[in-house]
């Protein structure tokens, strides 16, 4: 990400230089005011929905969604500690429901758990976790909702039902890709 | 039927809460504070890649590299309005929020633009980043085939919303 903050913000100042050098502080400045703006908005979204996920975690609804998820996991995951399941369980679990406080450490500590401390190179159920993730599989797209809202979207709602197919089907794909190339990899690793 | 999806999923989480005795307000007032934090947190993020987004935009330097990627883009059907957006989704969750904010606010919420870009947004996350977070408590430095399997299913997700929001 460095790197290419640098490359652009370069390139582009230079190729303003010769075209119009006073738009630099112009168009700066004015994108320091939009992400206020912006941080406004999200603040609003976020502080609604984190509290709304709080209240859900504090309610033990993701142990809840964490129960059904116990044989799907066995067949993505192979066998685990059930230590490792629970961890597992609860990141997914958060993450349908938006919660990423809650699933963030959870996935930390089951890929911590996984591992082995002179491990250096990823085992496929590792593999799979980060693939879940990546491919997010949210129930609900509420930063997205609020954001379509916030612009004044006639039905901000109408988006749910396409996100979470194009989803599915991404995270269908990780899922298949993850099965058929890392599988062989698993010897190396033990 | 999409309409109440949301206020369903609201109303199951309260009802479901009180069955089970939680401390609703307190938790509502914990989890706004935590968002609070959240935000604080990122806001240098999101105006470090505004600013970088629009010097790029304004040099004319955004409309180049969309003109020299377009052709390639058409023909997966990916709008060519979205390849700045599409590049940068791996890299960085809140400038990809930014950016989308950006798309939603120049060709307007309900537009085929928006609604793909939605999509994109809503279907994947920030994969370089939960590389690093995820692993950040070992000593796991290959990650093998994880960041390109991430990568050409993030990019799958975009070819299928362009198509996806020609039907819906």
């Amino acid at each position: 990400m460095a790197l290419i903050f640098l490359v652009m913000m370069i390139a582009s100042c230079v190729w303003l230089l010769f075209q119009k050098p006073d738009a630099i502080l112009v168009t700066a400045l004015n994108a320091v005011n939009e992400s206020l703006l912006l941080a406004v908005t999200l603040a609003g979204i976020y502080i609604f929905w984190m509290a709304i996920a709080e209240i859900a975690t504090r309610a033990g609804l993701i142990e809840k969604i964490a129960k059904f998820l116990k044989k799907p996991i066995r067949f993505l995951f192979g066998k685990q500690t059930d230590e490792v399941n629970s961890y597992v369980a609860t990141n997914i679990a958060a993450n349908m429901i938006g919660a990423s406080g809650a699933a963030t450490p959870a996935a930390i500590a089951a890929i911590e758990k996984m591992a082995t401390p002179k491990q250096t190179q990823a085992s496929t159920p590792m593999i799979m976790l980060f693939i879940l993730a990546a491919t997010s599989l949210q129930l609900i797209p509420t930063t997205i909702i609020g954001i379509l809202q916030a612009n004044g979207s006639a039905n901000p709602a109408r988006i749910i039902l396409p996100t979470f197919l194009v989803s599915l089907a991404s995270t269908v794909l990780g899922i298949v890709l993850v099965k058929c190339f890392c599988r062989e990899r698993k010897k190396d690793v033990e | 039927m999409a309409l109440y999806i949301v206020p369903l999923f609201i109303i199951l989480i309260f009802v479901y809460a009180g069955f089970k005795g939680t401390d609703t307000y307190g938790a509502f007032v914990k989890g706004a504070k935590n968002a609070i934090a959240l935000i604080w947190d990122i806001l240098p993020y999101i105006v470090a890649i505004l600013v970088a987004v629009k010097l790029f935009e304004a040099s004319g330097l955004l409309m180049a590299i969309c003109d020299v990627v377009a052709p390639v883009f058409r023909v997966l059907g990916i709008p060519s309005e979205l390849v700045h957006f599409v590049f940068l989704k791996p890299f960085s969750g809140a400038g990809s929020i930014a950016l989308y904010n950006e798309i939603v606010a120049a060709y307007g919420p309900d537009s085929y633009i928006s609604r793909v870009a939605s999509i994109i947004a809503g279907s994947s996350d920030t994969v370089f980043y939960i590389a690093t977070i995820y692993f950040s408590k070992t000593n796991i430095k290959k990650l093998g085939l994880a960041i390109p399997i991430a990568l050409f299913c993030t990019f799958f997700s975009a070819v299928l919303a362009a198509w996806v929001c020609r039907i819906f």
